[in-house]
């Protein structure tokens, strides 16, 4: 479940260090399993911690970031796009 | 559209579509970017839809409407609340590793589509859901990332597994874009990607076991829909046939080849981790606000065809020919308003107006690039049912009208084409067609209708263009006194 769990957040742990990860992460769970023993029938979830009840902004333009300012702050860019190492195959 | 392949005998297809429409509004979903195709890449772009840290969607306004819109006109039902969740998954055109979409609480359920063979095709859900980026990887050594459509609307619309050929997934997906510009909900240009579509397919043996599904991505037009569905199902039935299994995956379409291949497998399907967005808050819906957008939608075109069909007395065929898009069909009621005449001005549109957009070289290739206005039309259809003009010389003021900027009566005149009224002039024109043409007229007298052509001609000769073929048949009838 752990090599499960670095490869879906894509995270590089070391083979040395993953016991200990494991260890960890069996503690979170556990205090979880606590959480799951409370008897909660009756109360409604809460769906979000934001007390905004139905921002919603109008359909109109604001303006965007000048692309010099946006490009400036990626690792690489060109010809006006972000430059990424080579993925081929959409993943969705 | 080629008709397809049938499915085989003893053997029996299930097919589900989801569709992704991009929704026509000014700015993207969460944020003030323009949501505008063809810009140069990433100007359309600011903290929220490239992920900063700590910046904050906030729902348009304007989004949720046209996207409640279409699922009303689609007869989804809509729920009081429905909420947003992140979709978690890793690539490059995705800024924060997730998506904002809506997985259990959709922003409306059921609905659907008849087909005209009467099936009726379920949607399971419509929801609201940002774009992605575009990546692309032909230019070098690097992947290239463009934010420009990352957190642009979408509404993605699930079919329930309810089709059962390729031919009806593509009557399917016409009706459905159809009916999302008719409401104003969609351009749904597949050129521009503000349509897009993905399939799940499984075939089994009539009666037997519900086959494995395959979903193939990347369709970017109806037809390829079409050829990747027949090709996936006999990629299916000849794998089972041989003794094989289908393997749940998803596989991707080449246009170019013509065929699927595989993207992935069940062993690396993703666990897409999702979780309620803790910084949207939920949508709740007044009922009486979904009841006011359900008033102000427009007529969809199943009613629209049903009216021609029924009030104007058209044929189904030219009623569907009218309102394969809402333009022309709002142009054809604009021109009917000042010719009392439907199924006239119905045969030009679909007959006359139609050959110029498909002529070679033609310059004009739908209604509202027409030079002239639907009254203009209208004015043409009348001076032609009144007889002022006949059809080949209306035919005539129709071609002039795309060169000028006059109207066909002026044209009529201009061109001289006015047509005789006089039917003493025409008779003498079939008068002396008659001269010395005996044996025609003996033949006519004999009840060959067909010899009556070789008098036509020559009549309309002698008019130079002026004379109405059907009034000449019917004055050279009347002068040899046919049966």
């Amino acid at each position: 479940m752990i090599d499960q769990a670095l490869r879906l957040a894509r995270l590089h742990v070391p083979e040395q260090e993953r016991a200990g990860f494991a260890r960890d992460f069996a503690r979170v769970l556990e205090s979880f399993a606590l959480l799951r023993e409370l008897d909660v029938s009756g109360l409604e979830p809460l769906r979000t911690p934001s007390t905004r009840v139905d921002s919603l902004r109008d359909d109109r333009l604001e303006p965007a970031l000048e692309r010099e300012r946006l490009l400036e702050i990626a690792p690489q860019a060109q010809d006006g796009f972000f430059a990424v190492p080579k993925t081929i195959g959409g993943e969705r | 559209m080629s008709a397809s392949k049938p499915v085989p005998d003893g053997w029996q297809v299930v097919i589900g579509l989801e569709t992704h429409c991009q929704l026509a509004t000014t700015s993207k979903l969460f944020c003030g970017c323009a949501n505008q195709f063809g810009a140069p890449p990433n100007t359309q772009v600011c903290a929220v839809c490239s992920g900063q840290p700590g910046a904050l969607p906030m729902l348009n306004r304007e989004a949720l409407e046209l996207g409640l819109r279409a699922a009303l006109a689609l007869g989804a039902r809509v729920p009081p609340r429905s909420k947003f969740d992140r979709k978690h998954y890793f690539y490059c055109d995705l800024p924060k590793g997730y998506q904002i979409s809506q997985y259990d609480e959709p922003m409306c359920t059921g609905g659907g589509i008849a087909l005209a063979n009467g099936k009726f095709v379920r949607l399971a859900r419509i929801h609201l859901e940002e774009d992605a980026g575009k990546a692309i990887h032909d230019r070098g050594a690097s992947s290239l990332v463009d934010l420009n459509r990352a957190g642009v609307p979408l509404i993605e619309a699930v079919t329930e597994p309810d089709l059962s050929t390729p031919q009806e997934a593509h009557e399917y997906l016409v009706a459905l874009k159809e009916i999302l510009q008719f409401a104003g909900v969609s351009e749904c240009d597949m050129e521009k990607g503000s349509l897009r579509c993905d399939v799940n397919v499984s075939v089994q043996r009539e009666g037997g076991a519900r086959g494995v599904k395959v979903e193939i991505k990347n369709l970017n037009s109806f037809a390829n829909v079409v050829a990747a569905l027949e090709h996936e199902i006999a990629r299916q039935i000849e794998l089972i046939g041989a003794g094989g299994a289908v393997q749940q995956e998803t596989r991707l379409f080449d246009a170019d080849a013509r065929a699927t291949r595989t993207m992935r497998t069940k062993e690396d399907a993703h666990d897409y981790r999702y979780f309620p967005d803790p910084d949207l808050p939920p949508v709740t819906l007044a009922p009486d606000h979904v009841e006011l957008i359900r008033t102000r939608l427009p007529e969809l075109p199943a009613a629209r065809r049903a009216r021609y069909v029924a009030a104007l007395g058209l044929s189904e065929y030219d009623a569907r020919l009218l309102t394969q898009s809402r333009a022309s069909s709002d142009w054809f009621e604009a021109a009917l308003r000042h010719v009392d005449a439907p199924k006239e001005l119905a045969n030009w549109l679909n007959n006359e107006v139609a050959a110029l957009f498909s002529e070679p070289g033609a310059q004009v290739r739908s209604l509202d690039e027409l030079p002239f206005k639907p009254f203009d039309l209208a004015e043409l259809v009348e001076l032609a049912r009144q007889g002022r003009v006949t059809r080949a010389g209306a035919r005539t003021i129709l071609r002039a009208m795309l060169e000028r900027p006059s109207g066909p009566r002026e044209l009529m005149r201009a061109l001289g084409l006015e047509a005789s009224a006089d039917a003493a002039q025409l008779e003498r024109w079939c008068r002396e067609a008659l001269v010395g043409r005996e044996k025609i007229i003996a033949d006519v007298r004999a009840g060959q209708d067909k010899a009556l052509g070789a008098l036509i001609g020559p009549v309309l000769k002698l008019a130079g263009g002026k004379a109405d073929p059907l009034a000449v048949r019917e004055m050279l009838l009347r002068l040899i006194g046919a049966p």
